[in-house]
């Protein structure tokens, strides 16, 4: 049976853990927050917040936590009108590769993945740098050796045909000890950090699809401040589908495609 | 009596569900005033086109709510494709990409269950015609807050299961045929 927390209880565990553990768990909604609570301490057969905080000194336990409050399930080329639309706006950003892109707290490899095949299918990906960041270094561990979340292979499929690439996606991944992987030669030009670190102010491209829909609303302009510190003038913003940039970054963001809803920094903006 | 005090109609539905909406939506009162939150199994690959055709024949503005919009009275929300939709305490919508669940991304269960504990006691919940279980949960959500719950009468569904899931968890409070739901809501405004 579920734990039931009541709201007040909730803002006092979410705001314990913030002060604990340095992560903004005060800033999550409301449902979410609820919904994976439960999860944890159905998990562990926990009924009292108390058993949680106490645990909270275990740094294993802690990087299993975060683990646990990051969403997985994302699908490779999810939105495939999305990534067609990014292939098409790279080369106009940078007819050459050299590029730097940022996947700030990057829930699952997916992402990553579906990002490293487009860049080597347009043959930027020798030259681009991409940083990855993620709370949980288990998670960050996951996506190094090219574990999928979910190995949905007909969806990953599917959309991709629907990216319409120029490979077979099997070309892209191998049997390895964790089963059917990424290929982890496309690999070499990532560095993981952990979330929360300071970061350069010169990528070219931002992507952070779906993640601030488990945030607050309030908290959305502190994620788009810093990414729009992060980026170059120029450089390409690209949210998730149902994420808005709004106020008030109008004045700072132009769009490329507002349904795909990549955003261009203005190019004449300093920094 | 109670009916000033409520807050939402939220609908969940499956197979057969989108000819029931759409029938509904156009004889639902122009000025009907309650916010009405429809999660509809679809095609996760297929983005648009539902809302499209939902709106053709609604009374009510009809919108694929981005996340974190806030909630209005009056107008029409429909899930979007391969998202999640909740209600917050703050009187918005959050979405998510989380696993899907009951083998749906948008699932029923999710958007009802985060509706009962926002409205409690001020909410109609409605389960249409579908072939799963999808919805059962969430209306024992509801019910156990006191809210409303009306299933389509299983004679009138294209697909039984889902309302009959319903009644395996919970005693609705009324089964009632498609035109009966609109005839109830429309009493409400």
């Amino acid at each position: 049976m579920a734990v039931a927390f009541n709201i007040s209880e909730l803002r006092n565990l979410a705001g314990q853990l913030t002060e604990k553990l340095d992560v903004p768990f005060n800033q999550l909604t409301h449902s979410f927050l609820k919904r994976r609570l439960n999860e944890v301490f159905d998990k562990n057969g926990w009924r009292k917040a108390e058993q949680l905080i106490e645990k909270i000194n275990d740094d294993s336990f802690v990087d299993q936590f975060l683990l646990s409050f990051s969403v997985n399930t994302t699908e490779l080329f999810r939105d495939p009108g999305f990534w067609r639309q990014l292939r098409k706006q790279i080369p106009v950003l940078k007819s050459t590769g050299n590029l730097k892109i940022l996947l700030p707290d990057l829930a699952s490899g997916e992402e990553l993945y579906s990002l490293l095949i487009l860049l080597h299918e347009i043959g930027y990906v020798g030259s681009t740098t991409i940083t990855v960041q993620h709370y949980s270094n288990l998670r960050l561990e996951q996506v190094k050796k090219g574990i999928l979340a979910t190995r949905k292979m007909d969806v990953n499929a599917y959309n991709y045909k629907r990216y319409e690439g120029s490979n077979s996606l099997d070309d892209y991944f191998v049997e390895s000890s964790d089963g059917y992987c990424f290929d982890t030669k496309l690999l070499h030009n990532v560095e993981f950090k952990k979330a929360g670190c300071e970061l350069s102010n010169d990528f070219e491209i931002v992507i952070f699809r779906n993640t601030m829909l488990y945030y607050l609303k309030d908290y959305h302009n502190s994620f788009k401040e810093s990414f729009d510190k992060s980026l170059k003038p120029g450089g390409l913003l690209c949210l998730g589908v149902k994420e808005m940039l709004a106020e008030p970054f109008e004045n700072r963001f132009e769009a490329v495609d507002t349904k795909e809803k990549i955003y261009r920094k203005y190019a004449f903006l300093k920094g | 009596m109670l009916r000033a005090n409520y807050k939402a109609v939220v609908i969940g539905g499956s197979a057969g569900s989108f000819s029931v909406v759409s029938k509904m939506l156009s004889q639902l009162r122009k000025d009907f005033h309650l916010p009405v939150i429809i999660c509809l199994h679809r095609l996760k690959h297929v983005r648009s086109g539902l809302v499209e055709s939902i709106r053709l024949k609604s009374n009510l503005e009809v919108i694929e709510p981005n996340d974190k919009e806030k909630i209005v009275n009056g107008k029409v929300y429909l899930a979007p494709s391969n998202y999640h939709l909740f209600v917050e305490y703050d009187g918005t919508f959050s979405l998510s990409t989380e696993k899907p669940c009951n083998h749906s991304r948008p699932c029923i269960d999710h958007t009802l269950s985060s509706a009962a504990y926002v409205y409690r006691n001020k909410m109609i919940g409605i389960v249409l015609t579908g072939a799963n279980k999808d919805g059962a949960k969430g209306m024992k959500d509801i019910f156990d807050k006191g809210g409303v719950t009306i299933i389509q009468d299983p004679k009138t569904c294209e697909v039984d299961t889902m309302p009959k899931s319903v009644a395996r968890l919970i005693k609705p409070e009324k089964t009632l045929s498609p035109d009966q739901i609109v005839e109830y809501l429309n009493q409400l405004a």
